[in-house]
C-alpha cells in the first residue's frame, strides 16, 4: 500500500462512516430464515438473524443491502442522515392525524325489523310488524345534532338495521336534516345504506341518486351458498340481491353499490366459487370476512363450527385465486388485504375501525341504536342485544355529547386496550399493522384486552399480515398486483 | 461458570435456573407471558442472582415435547432480553421523535 504524504488525510477518512445510532424499532421471527423489524411509522425490513444481531451490535457493513434498507426506512441514522429525524417526525405526525380527526362514521340503526332471518345475524333482528323496534324522529334529530358535534371534516352517516329500507321515511328525514345542517357546516358529508336490497323501489333509487347515497349489500357467493344462511320469506335472497344490484347500478352508476360476504362453514371449501360470483356480477372488489362472535351466530353455534386456522386457509386460498383472476386480466381487489396494504404503505394508514390503536370505538365510529341508546361500536350494540351493555355510552334523550364522549364506558377500554401498552402487543413487530378490538375480546374472553397468546383476533391478524408480507417479498408477480391496491 | 440456563425434566415440568446478570427479570416475565398458551411458568425466589423457574406443562407431556417448550422459552427469553436492550437504548430517541412530531400541533394545549 502506498504511504500517504505527511499533511494529507488517509483514504479511510473519506470512506462512509460505520458509526450509526439505532432508531426505535420492534422485531420478531418472521419465518425459519428471517426476522422482521418494524417501526412506528409502519416501515418494515426482513433480515437474517445474523444481520439483525450485527445491526444491533453496530457491526453491519455500511455497504450492505441491509444497511441501506434500514437507513432508508428509518431504523438507523448516521452522519449522512441530515433530515432523518425531521422526516421520521413528520411521518409519526401524519400517521397520528387520524386520531385527532375524531369520529367520522356515524351509524343510525333505524329499525331492528328485517325481512331476512340470517343464521349469522349479528343483531337480534325482529320480524314483528311493530314500531317498537324503530327509532323515533326525535331521536334521529338528536343523533344528527350529535354527528355535527364531531370535529371530523369527513363525515359518513350509515343507515343500518334490521333492514333500513323498511323505514325509508326515516332515511329521507335524516338525510334532509343532515343536509340542512351541512349547508352551514360545510363538511364532506356522505351517506350509505346497508341493505339486503329486497325492498328497493324505483322511488328509493331516485332519492339515492338525488342525494348521492351509496348502497352496501351482502352477497355470500353463488345462490345456493348465499340462500343457505340468508332465508328470505317468500323467495330467494340471492335473486332479490342480484336484481337489486342490477337496478342500483342502472340508476346510480356502476360504483354505487358495494357488497360484503360472510364466511360460513359451507363457504370454507368454496372460496373460488365465491370469487367467481363476484366477477360474474361485475364487482371490482371482494371482502373475505370471517363470522363475528355476536348475535345469532352465537345463538345458532355457527361461530363455533370453524376456527381462525380454517378461516386463514380460506383467506390464503381466496387471495391466491383473486391474484390469479388479476393475472387473467380482470382487475379485482380483496379488501382485507387492501386494508393491510394501506397500513403497510400509506403514510396515513387506514380508517378501518377494527384496526386502530387507540381502538376505533367511539372515536372512529359511533352507533345510535333504534331505542336512542348510544354505543361505542356496531359490535358493542350487538353485544348489548346479548345482554352485555359494557359498551353502552348513554342515551340521546338524557345524556349530552360531552357526557357520552367522556364516559368511563368509552375512556376506560380506549386506554386499557391501546396496543402500545398492552402485554405482548407493545413489543410485537406487527403492532403498526394491527389494532385493538375491545369488543371482540369482551365477547370472547370477558374482558377488553385479552391474553394475546390465546386470542383468535391476534392469530387471525398476524396470519394475514405475515401472508401479505411474504407475498410482497417472495412473489414478484403478486407484489406488482398488490401494490396496485394501495390508494 | 456457564451463563447458559440448563434444564431438568420432571413430572411434566421443566426446571431451570436463569442468571439475572445475563437476563433481566422483565425479560423473563415477558417470555413467560408470551408462552402462556404452551406452559405455565412458576417463577421462584432470587438467590445469588439466580432465578429458579419451573415451566409446568399438561400432565402426560413427553420429555421431547417439554424440551421443545423449554427451547422455545429460552429463545423467547433471548429475544425479550434484546428487546429490553433496544428499548433502553432508544428511549431518549423515542421521546425526542414524539415531542418533535407533535411540537407544531395544538393537540395538547392552545385550542
Amino acid at each position: 500500500m502506498t504511504a500517504v504524504a505527511p499533511g494529507f488525510l488517509d483514504r479511510s477518512h473519506f470512506s462512509p462512516s460505520a458509526r450509526y445510532r439505532l432508531l426505535p424499532f420492534r422485531f420478531g421471527r418472521f419465518d425459519d430464515r428471517r426476522d422482521i423489524v418494524t417501526n412506528d411509522v409502519g416501515e418494515y425490513v426482513l433480515l437474517s438473524h445474523e444481520e439483525l444481531t450485527s445491526f444491533v451490535d453496530r457491526a453491519l457493513p455500511v455497504t450492505s443491502r441491509a444497511y441501506h434498507d434500514l437507513k432508508a426506512r428509518h431504523f438507523l441514522f448516521d452522519d449522512d442522515s441530515e433530515c432523518a429525524l425531521d422526516l421520521l417526525a413528520l411521518k409519526v405526525r401524519t400517521r397520528a392525524e387520524r386520531i385527532a380527526s375524531f369520529t367520522a362514521l356515524h351509524i343510525f340503526v333505524l329499525t331492528l325489523r328485517c325481512d331476512h332471518s340470517c343464521h349469522y345475524c349479528q343483531v337480534s333482528r325482529r320480524t314483528q310488524d311493530t314500531a317498537a323496534f324503530d327509532m323515533t324522529r326525535e331521536q334521529a334529530l338528536r343523533a344528527v345534532d350529535f354527528v355535527f358535534r364531531s370535529p371530523a371534516r369527513h363525515v359518513k352517516i350509515e343507515f343500518q338495521g334490521g333492514e333500513p329500507l323498511l323505514r325509508f321515511d326515516l332515511v329521507r328525514y335524516v338525510v334532509a336534516c343532515a343536509e340542512a345542517r351541512n349547508a352551514i357546516e360545510r363538511r364532506d358529508l356522505r351517506f350509505v345504506i346497508a341493505t339486503n336490497l329486497a325492498r328497493l323501489t324505483d322511488e328509493m333509487l331516485a332519492f339515492c341518486k338525488e342525494h348521492d347515497i351509496h348502497l352496501s349489500t351482502s352477497l355470500d357467493g353463488p345462490a345456493a351458498l348465499h340462500d343457505a344462511h340468508r332465508p328470505l320469506r317468500g323467495g330467494s335472497s340471492h335473486a332479490a340481491t342480484v336484481d337489486g344490484i342490477r337496478r342500483a347500478r342502472e340508476a346510480l352508476g356502476a360504483e354505487s353499490v358495494g357488497a360484503l360476504m360472510t364466511t360460513t362453514p359451507e363457504s370454507l371449501a368454496r372460496v373460488e366459487e365465491i370469487v367467481d360470483e363476484y366477477v360474474r356480477l361485475g364487482f371490482r372488489s371482494v371482502f373475505l370476512r370471517s363470522l363475528s362472535p355476536y348475535g345469532f351466530a352465537v345463538k345458532t353455534s355457527l361461530v363455533r363450527r370453524y376456527g381462525e386456522g380454517d378461516w386463514l386457509d380460506f383467506y390464503r386460498r381466496g387471495l391466491a385465486y383473486v391474484l390469479d383472476v388479476n393475472r387473467r386480466g380482470y382487475a379485482l381487489r380483496e379488501e382485507y388485504t387492501a386494508i393491510v396494504l394501506q397500513k403497510l404503505f400509506s403514510p396515513r394508514g387506514t380508517g378501518y375501525v377494527d384496526l386502530q390503536s387507540p381502538a376505533g370505538i367511539g372515536i372512529g365510529a359511533i352507533v345510535f341504536n333504534y331505542d336512542g341508546a348510544v354505543y361505542a361500536s356496531d359490535e358493542g350494540r350487538m353485544l348489548a342485544e346479548m345482554g352485555d351493555t359494557s359498551f353502552r355510552l348513554g342515551h340521546l334523550e338524557t345524556d349530552s355529547y360531552e357526557a357520552i364522549m367522556t364516559s368511563e364506558a368509552l375512556l376506560r377500554p380506549l386506554e386499557e386496550t391501546m396496543l402500545e401498552g398492552a402485554p405482548m402487543c407493545s413489543d410485537c413487530p406487527f403492532l403498526p399493522y394491527c389494532g385493538a378490538d375491545p369488543v371482540f375480546h369482551r365477547a370472547t374472553v370477558g374482558e377488553p384486552v385479552g391474553h394475546k397468546a390465546f386470542s383468535a383476533f391476534c392469530k387471525k391478524q398476524m396470519g394475514v399480515v405475515r401472508h401479505v408480507i411474504a407475498l410482497l417479498e417472495d412473489d414478484p408477480a403478486a407484489r406488482r398486483t398488490l401494490l396496485g391496491w394501495v390508494e | 461458570m456457564s451463563h447458559a440456563p440448563t434444564f431438568v425434566f420432571e413430572n411434566a415440568s421443566i426446571h431451570m435456573k436463569v442468571d439475572l446478570r445475563v437476563y433481566r427479570l422483565a425479560a423473563v416475565k415477558k417470555a413467560a407471558y408470551r408462552l402462556a398458551d404452551r406452559c405455565t411458568a412458576v417463577i421462584g425466589e432470587i438467590g445469588d442472582g439466580v432465578l429458579p423457574i419451573s415451566l409446568v406443562l399438561d400432565a402426560g407431556t413427553t420429555e421431547a415435547a417439554a424440551t421443545t417448550a423449554a427451547r422455545l422459552f429460552l429463545r423467547e427469553l433471548l429475544d425479550q432480553e434484546l428487546r429490553e436492550h433496544i428499548a433502553e437504548e432508544t428511549a431518549p430517541m423515542r421521546a425526542l421523535i414524539l415531542a418533535h412530531a407533535f411540537s407544531r400541533t395544538n393537540l395538547v394545549e392552545g385550542r
